[in-house]
Order: C-alpha cells, then sequence, then structure tokens
C-alpha cells in the first residue's frame, strides 16, 4: 500500500463511520473508487464493528503469555534441577541436587540475559562478590558457569530455613537467642566489609536461618566494591528495597558501610519489637526513629544509634557496633544463667 | 547521563517489572489479566525520586518506557520462538502449564510488531499513537500532548490503525 492509498482509505473509513451502522455498506458500494481502496475501507469497517481481541485484551495477557510460557531450561551440569524454589525479576532459583554427591544446592539462572547489558553486570556482580567470600555465615558460591546458549548461572550454598525475623517469631525465641542470631549475622557484615564489600541490601529476607539455627546472609546482587563506590547512580538505588533502605538511598546520596549499619539497626529493631520503625512503602526519609516499644535501654540506644538519619553518627564500623553489644549480652546470659 | 544509558536502565525496569508484576498477578488470580497503565506507572514513581531522573518528565518517561516495553516484549517472543524450534539443544522441564497460549501470542505479538512498522511507513505519527497507547497504556489525552495533537486526532488515528492492524492481523 501507498501512503496516499492510505489516507484515502481513512478518509472513507472515518465518513462511513460517521453515518448509521445500516447505512455503511451502501455508502462505500457508492463511492467511486479504485477497488483496492474499497476492499481495505470495507475489512476494516467490519473489524471497527467487533471487538477487538488483541487491543482489548490488551498487552497484559500478551506479556503474561510470552513471558511466562515456555520455561525452557538447559542442562545444569553437573547439577539436576530438582524445584523451583524463587523467580523474580532478575532470575530463576531452583533447588538442585549433584549428579555424583547428591549434595544439595540453589542454582540461580538469569534468565533472559540479552536482555541488557547492565542485567548481566548485576548478575555477575553478585557472583564476583561471592567467590571472594567463604564464612560461616555467608551462603557460598559453588562454582559459576555459562550455557551453551551464553546463559550465565551459578551454584551457590541452599539455606533450608527460615529468614531471621520469621525465624524467631516460628520458635518464640527469647531476646538473648535473638541477640546471639544478630551477633552471627554482624560477624558475616563485617566480614564483607574487611573484605572491601558493602553489601547494601541486608534485610530479614536476605538473612536465613537454617533449620539447624545457623545464620546465612545471602544475596549479594547488590553489593558494591568499597573503593568503587559511586555517589547517587541510579544503579545504587534501582535495586534496593524501599522498606529496609537506609535514608541515604532514599536521596540517592553515596552509600557506605554505614548503610550496612543501619540496616543491621533496623534487622536489630524487627527483632526486639517484631515490627519495623516505619510505614515501609515511605518514599522519603523520615526524623529519627522512634524508640523501639517495650525494650531496655541499653539496646535501644544501640538500635537508634545504627540507624541514625546522618551517617556519620551512626557506629563507625561493625566492630564498634558489636563493642556495644557485647557489654549488654554478657550481662544478660549471666544474669540468666543465675 | 547518556541517552544510552537511560534507555538502558528504563529497558531493565520495565522488563523487570512486568515480569515481576506478571508473576505478583500470576499468583493472585492466573485469569487476571496485567495491566500497562498501571505498570508504566509504577515504574515511574519508582525512578522518580531518584536524582537522575529529576530531569525526566512523566511523559518522556512514558514514551521510554512504551518503547521498551514494545522492545521487550518483541526480543523475549524471538527468543521463545527460536527456542521452540530448538536451536541450542533445550531440555524442556515441565513448570508451564500453557505452552499453546505462549505460542499463539508470540506470533501474534510479533506479527503486530511487523505490521506496525508497515503503518509506520504509510504514517509514522499512527505508529507512534498504537505505540504510547498499547505499549505505554497512554491514554488519550497523554498521547495527544506527547505528540502535540489534539485529542481529536488521536482518537481517529487509534481507531483507524486498529482496524487496520487487526484486519492485517487476520489476514496473515
Amino acid at each position: 500500500m501507498k501512503p496516499e492509498h492510505w489516507e484515502r482509505i481513512q478518509a472513507l473509513f472515518h465518513r462511513a463511520l460517521s453515518l448509521p451502522e445500516a447505512e455503511r455498506a451502501d455508502f462505500v458500494a457508492s463511492v467511486d473508487e479504485e477497488a483496492e481502496v474499497l476492499t481495505e475501507v470495507k475489512m476494516m469497517l467490519s473489524e471497527d464493528a467487533r471487538p477487538a481481541e488483541l487491543f482489548n485484551s490488551g498487552l497484559g495477557q500478551i506479556a503474561n503469555a510470552i513471558l511466562h510460557g515456555g520455561v525452557e531450561q538447559q542442562k545444569f551440569h553437573p547439577y539436576r534441577l530438582v524445584k523451583l524454589l524463587g523467580e523474580g525479576g532478575m532470575g530463576v532459583v531452583y533447588l538442585a541436587e549433584h549428579e555424583e554427591t547428591g549434595t544439595q544446592a540453589a542454582v540461580k539462572v538469569l534468565r533472559d540475559s540479552w536482555i541488557s547489558p547492565a542485567r548481566r553486570e548485576r548478575f555477575q556482580r553478585e557472583q564476583d562478590s561471592l567467590a571472594g567470600l567463604i564464612h560461616p555465615h555467608i551462603a557460598r558460591l559453588y562454582g559459576a558457569h555459562v550455557a551453551p546458549d551464553e546463559t550465565p548461572w551459578f551454584a551457590m550454598e541452599y539455606v533450608d530455613g527460615l529468614s531471621i525475623t520469621r525465624h524467631c517469631r516460628h520458635h518464640h525465641l527469647d531476646t538473648l537467642s535473638r541477640l546471639s542470631l544478630f551477633h552471627s549475622l554482624c560477624e558475616a557484615v563485617e566480614y564483607a566489609h574487611e573484605n572491601q564489600l558493602i553489601h547494601r541490601d541486608v534485610k530479614p529476607s536476605n538473612v536465613m536461618v537454617s533449620t539447624d539455627g545457623v545464620v546465612k546472609l545471602l544475596d549479594f546482587g547488590i553489593a558494591k566494591q568499597i573503593d568503587l563506590s559511586q555517589p547517587g547512580s541510579i544503579d545504587a538505588q534501582r535495586w534496593m528495597t524501599r522498606s529496609h533502605a537506609a535514608p541515604e538511598q532514599l536521596l540517592g546520596e553515596p552509600t557506605g558501610v554505614f548503610t550496612d549499619i543501619y540496616a543491621l539497626g533496623l534487622i536489630l529493631y524487627e527483632l526486639l519489637t517484631d515490627r519495623l520503625p516505619f510505614d515501609p512503602s515511605r518514599r522519603v526519609p523520615e526524623g529519627e526513629p522512634p524508640t523501639p516499644p517495650s525494650t531496655e535501654e541499653p539496646l535501644s540506644h544501640l538500635c537508634l544509634t545504627a540507624m541514625h538519619r546522618e551517617p556519620e553518627q551512626r557506629f563507625s564500623s561493625v566492630s564498634r557496633l558489636l563493642e556495644a553489644l557485647e557489654p549488654y549480652r554478657q550481662r544478660r546470659s549471666r544474669a540468666a544463667g543465675a | 547521563m547518556e541517552q544510552k544509558t537511560v534507555i538502558d536502565d528504563l529497558f531493565v525496569l520495565a522488563y523487570e517489572e512486568l515480569r515481576r508484576l506478571a508473576l505478583a498477578v500470576r499468583r493472585n488470580d492466573p485469569s487476571e489479566t496485567l495491566n500497562p497503565t498501571a505498570l508504566v506507572h509504577e515504574a515511574f514513581m519508582k525512578l522518580s525520586g531518584s536524582n537522575s531522573f529529576e530531569a525526566t518528565s512523566p511523559l518522556y518517561f512514558k514514551r521510554v518506557a512504551a518503547r521498551a516495553m514494545r522492545q521487550v516484549l518483541v526480543e523475549a517472543a524471538r527468543r521463545r520462538q527460536a527456542e521452540k524450534r530448538g536451536g541450542v539443544g533445550f531440555v524442556r522441564i515441565s513448570l508451564d502449564d500453557w505452552p499453546e497460549v505462549a505460542s499463539t501470542s508470540n506470533e501474534e505479538l510479533l506479527t503486530l510488531d511487523v505490521t506496525l512498522r508497515e503503518l509506520a511507513q504509510l504514517n509514522p505519527r499512527q505508529e507512534q499513537v498504537v505505540e504510547a497507547r498499547f505499549f505505554g497504556g497512554l491514554d488519550v489525552a497523554e498521547t495527544a500532548a506527547l505528540l502535540n495533537i489534539s485529542e481529536e486526532t488521536v482518537a481517529r488515528d487509534w481507531r483507524a490503525a486498529k482496524a487496520w492492524l487487526s484486519s492485517e492481523l487476520r489476514r496473515r
């Protein structure tokens, strides 16, 4: 078709539409036009008269089908996939078993890796971050691979358990036991910092407690090398979880060790009170966090210091936080033992 | 920020939002469909707080997001088609319950994309109207403001384009 044809087709189409429906066919028949143009107008009128399935059912249905239809996966040698554990924007996580040893692992696959370099970089970053970390409280990387179609994937330690907050509630843990879990988490974060890595997304769903009670820190997907941190980059903000983001993350300001300290303070707050101090959907940081209710003074003070609005007012390192926590823990455990 | 980076960021965002939403929707009610308007809106809200996007108007964002959405879906559909033809030694794991629907949608979307490009040859503005309305979920007023045309023109373009595209899709 030529543009001039299209113009004539549309003009007739709109003129026909301005008439009552019963008169349209006669009108088109009466027009002195090329047959090709008239055929097109008739077809368009008949389409117009019926519901446009594609456009009405909308993009959503199509998107749904395309993005979900056909979960084709390749072989993840030497792992055999057992079941789907979770699925997010970034990738898919499967529970897998080593074909020879039977060891369980979590296999993380970057689905549709071709979509953009930024996604591949982020996936790669998690892999690189994990590769350097060997700690009893950090889920370990077993190996990184690329599938035949260039889909990147890696296998890591599978943690069967609950998030730290759910674990505490489920087992009705007392404060002392909760503090002990928190202590392990702090050690993991401190170890990452010693390795020049800021986690930047420490939140309960990334802190698992295995069925045998061991804390494991997961998901270094947005971790950043301390010396590479760039102020206010969109990348730094895009992936964070708003409910657990530090004020500087919400504002797009530089992140640092102090960002993880804030997150630790927030987790401590949740562990002590079973709730969040703020509205989780907040878009901008509020003032200072409220004092955690029914919490002993040294602990509430510790929480509030870790979560101070101003990064420089927080503990300067995880070890400082632990130093402040230790005397209290010891006193409590002596009291509990007595 | 470089234009390319912005597009790439939006691309990733649109894609991952779409996937995330699709998952959430399917979990709640498998028969419910996604709402592109809400999707693009949510994506914008997510970004609007950040410094890098201060200069981005909602309208500009929606335009880029509409394009990103189209490209993401077309690319995804293409890949799925290629996988179905089995080029790369795939092993199918039966996690999906509706391969039939998927295959129809793949073809439908790819045909729509080709047809839209033909429409662009006939009238570039109409392609933009369809892209904004269908892929970006923009309403008539927003589309008019974006393309600097009257709402009446948007309505006429949309109706004619829809009728023509539908008849082309039926024919192919």
